[in-house]
């Protein structure tokens, strides 16, 4: 055992973390066992004198006496600095590696005292099956080769790399069967990887460890599409490979894969036809990784179905990828003929479920099954409840026109009070607006929105907030919109609104008496059906009188054409905006429904207008009903009471958890497992999609990506250059590398002793014997012990 | 004689010297090549007797030229005479084991003679780098070279000449005399102290201590024969305590003698040459001292050439000539300095 001071205190360094000092203990012990050469010569020296008889011998005493105190001197220098170089020689050569100091006194990179850090990537890419394993059971079998590694001393922690990123054991610990069982019961999940995030737990980790030494091996495929690479470097992280070893897997070249990467239906609540088949559409976006030189042609199969598995339609199509081209939307509409119990209720829901069909042909160019399947879920109802907030008076003078409630009702309940429609109408009035009375619609149409109290804004509001459609409409009223103001307030909308109705001046020259809407705006994607003729039926929509209105982008649905027109401002004025409030949506009408200020609703776009932002908003806010692997967000208000949602098909799957904390709630745990689950929400079923994250799917390696960020942790390293140097765990890189520093000093000492030498010697016109020149001697053949001619003379 | 100033130098050069085993030979090797090659002709004054002629090489003096022998043959010669001298000189030359050190090996219990031996010495073999002593070359060969040369020299002018040789203490001594046949004396004397001798003869080992140097003790016994001024020549290492040296020399010079200091070191020891860690041992019983060269060298030179420093100083403090010689040196320097000596001396009448 040694005992080294430092400021800490005493330190006792066994004699295996002494050897553990080294890269090549043996080298060391050989340098320190090579101190006795300079010892053992000068010993021998003594029996290798030869006798010189001598006539001078007074002389020779008497210059003795004068020097044989500086003569010791020396010679004990000379042979102190003559050890030093050779044990300074074996410990360069053996690479000696100082990690530094800590308050507790110096860590040595050695044997033990080690943290190392095993950060495994499971995420979706680890499924890729290459040469008859999967990626995740190489990072495996690498990970069981640097425990292999470990030192007495050594602890390991192993961090799972994908969403959510996790420690697997509590704590640091050097007991490798347990870290072993860890590391072989690590099956592979569907989320994407979060190497930053997995490196910023490391830091923590480190940090309450006091670890000064750690090691930190990465072991994943670190796909190049993947998010980490344009993450910005949290500060904590900067250096970390200065003050830590880092090493990596290199990624791989690259392989075949193509995956459905999403899987979107046009509205997530389909109103079920009571007659024919109810369609189901939607779009599924194929994406390949790895070679795209080629075009590649694959087999998507689309299904609806039952909770219960029951195939209710489904559709089979070839998608090319075309050459170069590395996505490809595929659009479906599969008419569903529905059982009649499946119209019973309102929360029937069916599955999607969009998947490549494998083909024997396809054997390597789809290493990734994993993520050849996309699942969504949609909501049927069989009946949308609608509440009219009006007071159904006659406010339109003249005789024989339309009331707004009335192009209303004759837009979506055209069949009258009893029949069955997909919409059912009811009347409430706006100072009868409250809670209790709204939570049972689906939306609210708000013709009179001057009567509505605040309480009545309050309760839309918080309709809205909680999933509803709340569709305001401007009241053919010439007074003062006060209402517009409050509304403005109770949703915090970042509108514009105008004091008053503004009658629209149209240039004479044009000979209009009003002025056209923009039929060049694109339509909403909520409005995405009327699409195919929406310019069409947009461009015969012309408006006298206008609230005036000025909104974001994003919120314009509708705006005015300005060309020949007299609007002065603002520059684009809105006649239909939308905006999201929580959960639900806000849609507001700056027209009003009536045919002395608009020719809307004797238009062919009023009926299917209305129709489609109803079934549209509502389809968009019907609730979430999808999630990503390894994701944990907040879900909608619907999901409040869902205590538990099982995987169906697989009971032993891990079920999902739903917390409501307040007034938010979300999901326990992030859901892992893809698949579709199912709860019970008062007695009806619910369902949720759980997909893989797609975007961990790219099966090639990000080389170039990886590099860069590394480099700018600092230092780092490739596993295989460890593996071929000695080691995953080899010690010279551990800590600072003294081997350089112990060079220079030996080079100061060999330049030392060659002064001292030829000093002590005094050496003026003689070859000084120094280690050098006597090394240089034997290979050039020279005897420096033969003597050299002498001048004699008289002195 | 016809032949070259650089061939005669040669005679001087220790490894021509070394490759001559006779003591005798040896000695005339050096007097030949000093007499021949010196520019001056040492053979000048007023009492003189003619010798010979020679001829008139650059740097002789031109009063002694022969202008008769030049207008008849138009050559020039000079007129060369034997001058009847009554110098004396004692020659002490240090036998301690210091001496006995070389740097061409690395022994010095070599089998004596076997160096000597021209046949047994490849050439250039014992010279593998400039600066080092021949092969076997030790402190107290090139110390004996001189003596002997030094005695012919004297002898041949009729100088008295007297041999002493020490280490801690007299090792053993020769009269005075001017007869030729004392050379041989002065030569066996050598021989006999163990430290030259015939190729059959072994030399002592390097554990057979001879002694130490100590000039402070050695002067008393050498010098009270002495009777008369004369030319002390001291050849030794002189690997003494500066304070003994002084106190000799100036016993030395209190007695009116005069004096030439020798030092004689081998190169290593002046540059301390050495790389590999090694134990040096003393060859004067000092022990051993394990030392990585490199780191003490500095240290040993200065210590060195402060010794030297003082030693020179010591000797200028006397007026005592001092000359400092490495064995891988020829002999030419200390001989020129001897006879510029003996002529100083006989010029001041001496």
């Amino acid at each position: 055992m040694l005992d080294i001071l430092s400021q800490g205190g005493r330190i006792t360094l066994t004699l295996a973390q002494a050897a553990g000092l080294f890269t090549a203990p043996v080298l060391a012990a050989i340098g320190a066992a090579g101190v006795s050469i300079p010892i053992i010569i000068h010993l021998m020296s003594r029996f290798r004198r030869k006798p010189e008889a001598w006539g001078a011998m007074r002389f020779l005493i008497e210059a003795y006496q004068k020097q044989r105190k500086r003569l010791q001197l020396e010679k004990l220098l000379l042979l102190l600095v003559r050890c030093m170089v050779v044990l300074l020689a074996g410990l360069a050569l053996a690479g000696p590696v100082l990690s530094g100091c800590s308050k507790d006194g110096l860590s040595f990179a050695g044997s033990g005292g080690r943290v190392i850090y095993l950060v495994i990537d499971d995420a979706l890419s680890s499924q890729t099956r290459e040469a008859g394993t999967t990626r995740l059971d190489q990072h495996k079998q690498e990970a069981i080769g640097v425990l292999d590694e470990m030192g007495p001393g050594d602890r390991a922690v192993i961090v799972r790399m994908a969403r959510p990123v996790m420690q697997v054991l509590d704590e640091p610990t050097s007991d490798t069967a347990a870290l072993r069982n860890a590391v072989g019961s690590i099956e592979p999940r569907f989320s994407r990887g979060e190497l930053i995030e997995a490196l910023s737990l490391v830091q923590a980790s480190m940090k309450a460890e006091s670890a000064e030494d750690a090691f930190v091996v990465l072991l994943s495929d670190f796909p190049a599409t993947s998010a980490y690479f344009d993450q910005p470097l949290p500060p904590e992280l900067e250096e970390l490979g200065e003050r830590t070893t880092i090493v990596t897997a290199q990624p791989p070249q690259g392989t075949d894969n193509v995956q459905v990467m999403s899987l979107g239906l046009r509205r997530q609540m389909v109103v079920a036809q009571s007659t024919g088949a109810t369609v189901v559409g939607g779009q599924a976006v194929l994406r390949r990784y790895g070679s795209i030189d080629q075009p590649r042609e694959v087999q998507l199969q689309v299904q609806v179905q039952t909770p219960a598995g029951q195939v209710l339609a489904e559709t089979a199509r070839a998608v090319l990828l075309r050459s170069g081209a590395r996505e490809q939307s595929a659009n479906f509409d599969l008419p569903v003929q529905l059982p009649g119990d499946a119209l019973v209720g309102r929360g029937r829901e069916l599955i999607v479920r969009a998947a490549l069909v494998a083909d024997a042909t396809d054997a390597g160019l789809d290493v990734l099954p994993a993520d050849d399947q996309a699942v969504a879920v949609v909501r049927l109802r069989d009946r949308l409840q609608v509440a009219l907030i009006d007071n159904e008076q006659d406010i339109n003078p003249n005789a024989g026109e339309l009331e707004p409630w009335q192009w209303v009702r004759a837009a979506l309940s055209p069949r009258g009070p009893g029949a069955t429609g997909s919409f059912e109408l009811s009347t409430m009035l706006p100072t009868a607006v409250n809670s209790e009375a709204i939570e049972s619609f689906d939306a609210a149409i708000v013709l009179r929105p001057d009567e509505l109290t605040l309480r009545g804004w309050e309760t839309l509001h918080d309709f809205a907030k909680r999933g509803g459609l709340v569709w305001v409409f401007t009241p053919a009223l010439d007074t003062e919109p006060d209402w517009a103001q409050t509304m403005q307030r109770q949703f915090d909308l970042p509108w514009v609104f105008g004091d008053a109705l503004v009658r629209i001046e149209v240039d004479a020259e044009a000979a209009k008496r009003s002025a056209d809407v923009d039929e060049t705006t694109a339509p909403p994607e909520v409005l995405q059906f009327l699409a195919a003729d929406w310019r069409e039926k947009l461009g015969w929509w012309s408006l006298r009188s206008w609230l005036p209105l000025s909104t974001d982008d994003e919120d314009r649905w509708v705006v005015l054409k300005t060309d020949g027109a007299s609007v002065p401002e603002p520059d684009k004025p809105v006649v239909l905006a939308q905006r999201g409030v929580g959960d639900g949506s806000l849609v507001f009408s700056a027209v009003p429904l009536d045919t002395r200020y608009t020719n809307l609703p004797i238009r062919a776009l009023f009926v299917p207008l209305m129709h489609d932002t109803l079934r549209g908003v509502l389809g968009n806010t019907a609730g979430q009903a999808s999630l990503l692997a390894g994701d944990r967000p907040g879900l909608n208000r619907s999901w409040r009471g869902v205590g538990e949602l099982d995987l169906l098909g697989d009971e032993q799957a891990a079920k999902l958890l739903v917390q409501s904390d307040g007034q938010d709630v979300s999901l326990r745990q992030p859901a892992e497992q893809p698949g579709v689950y199912l709860g019970t929400v008062g007695g009806s079923p619910r369902l949720m999609a759980v997909n893989p994250d797609t975007v961990a799917g790219d099966t090639v390696g990000g080389q170039g990506e990886l590099e860069l960020l590394l480099d700018e942790l600092g230092g780092w390293s490739y596993l295989s250059e460890r593996q071929q140097a000695g080691g995953v765990l080899a010690k010279t890189s551990l800590g600072r590398d003294l081997t350089m520093l112990l060079l220079w000093v030996l080079l100061g000492l060999i330049l030392l002793e060659t002064f001292l030498a030829r000093w002590f010697s005094h050496a003026t016109d003689h070859e000084t014997p120094t280690v050098i020149g006597r090394a240089l001697g034997a290979l050039r053949g020279n005897d420096t012990t033969k003597q050299v001619p002498e001048t004699g003379g008289v002195v | 004689m016809a032949t070259s100033t650089a061939s005669f130098t040669s005679y001087l050069d220790p490894e021509t010297l070394a490759r001559v085993g006779s003591l005798e030979l040896r000695a005339r090797m050096i007097v030949d090549g000093l007499m021949t090659g010196m520019h001056r002709s040492p053979m000048q004054g007023f009492s003189v007797e003619f010798a010979q002629h020679r001829q008139y090489v650059p740097g002789d003096d031109p009063r002694f030229l022969d202008w008769k022998v030049m207008a008849k043959t138009d050559k020039l010669y000079l007129k060369q005479y034997v001058r009847e001298t009554n110098l004396d000189l004692m020659v002490l030359v240090d036998v301690s084991n210091s001496m006995d050190y070389t740097s061409g090996t690395r022994f010095t219990n070599r089998p004596k003679g076997e160096l000597m031996n021209q046949g047994n010495a490849p050439s250039g073999a014992g010279r593998d780098f400039k600066g080092k002593p021949p092969a076997g070359w030790r402190k107290i060969d090139h110390a004996c070279a001189l003596v002997v040369a030094l005695a012919q020299l004297s002898l041949n002018q009729a100088d008295r000449v007297g041999l002493g040789v020490f280490a801690d203490e007299v090792k053993r001594s020769t009269r005075l005399s001017n007869n030729t046949s004392h050379w041989r004396d002065i030569t066996t004397a050598l021989v006999e102290s163990q430290l030259v001798g015939e190729p059959s003869d072994q030399k002592a080992s390097a554990d057979t201590i001879q002694g130490r140097t100590n000039l402070g003790g050695m002067f008393d016994q050498l010098l009270a024969q002495l009777k008369r001024k004369a030319l002390v020549v001291v050849i030794s290492d002189l690997f003494d305590d500066v304070a003994n040296i002084e106190r000799g020399l100036a016993r030395l010079r209190y007695r009116g003698h005069d004096a030439l200091v020798i030092q004689v070191m081998d190169p290593a020891e002046l540059s301390f040459p050495f790389r590999d860690v090694s134990e040096f041992r003393g060859l004067e019983g000092e022990g051993k001292l394990p030392l990585d060269p490199h780191a003490i060298r500095r240290a040993y030179l200065e210590v060195v050439e402060e010794h030297n420093r003082q030693v020179a100083r010591t000797c200028q403090k006397f007026q005592i000539d001092h000359v400092l010689l490495d064995t891988s040196e020829h002999l030419g320097p200390p001989l020129s300095h001897f006879l510029a000596k003996r002529t100083a001396m006989i010029n001041r009448g001496s």
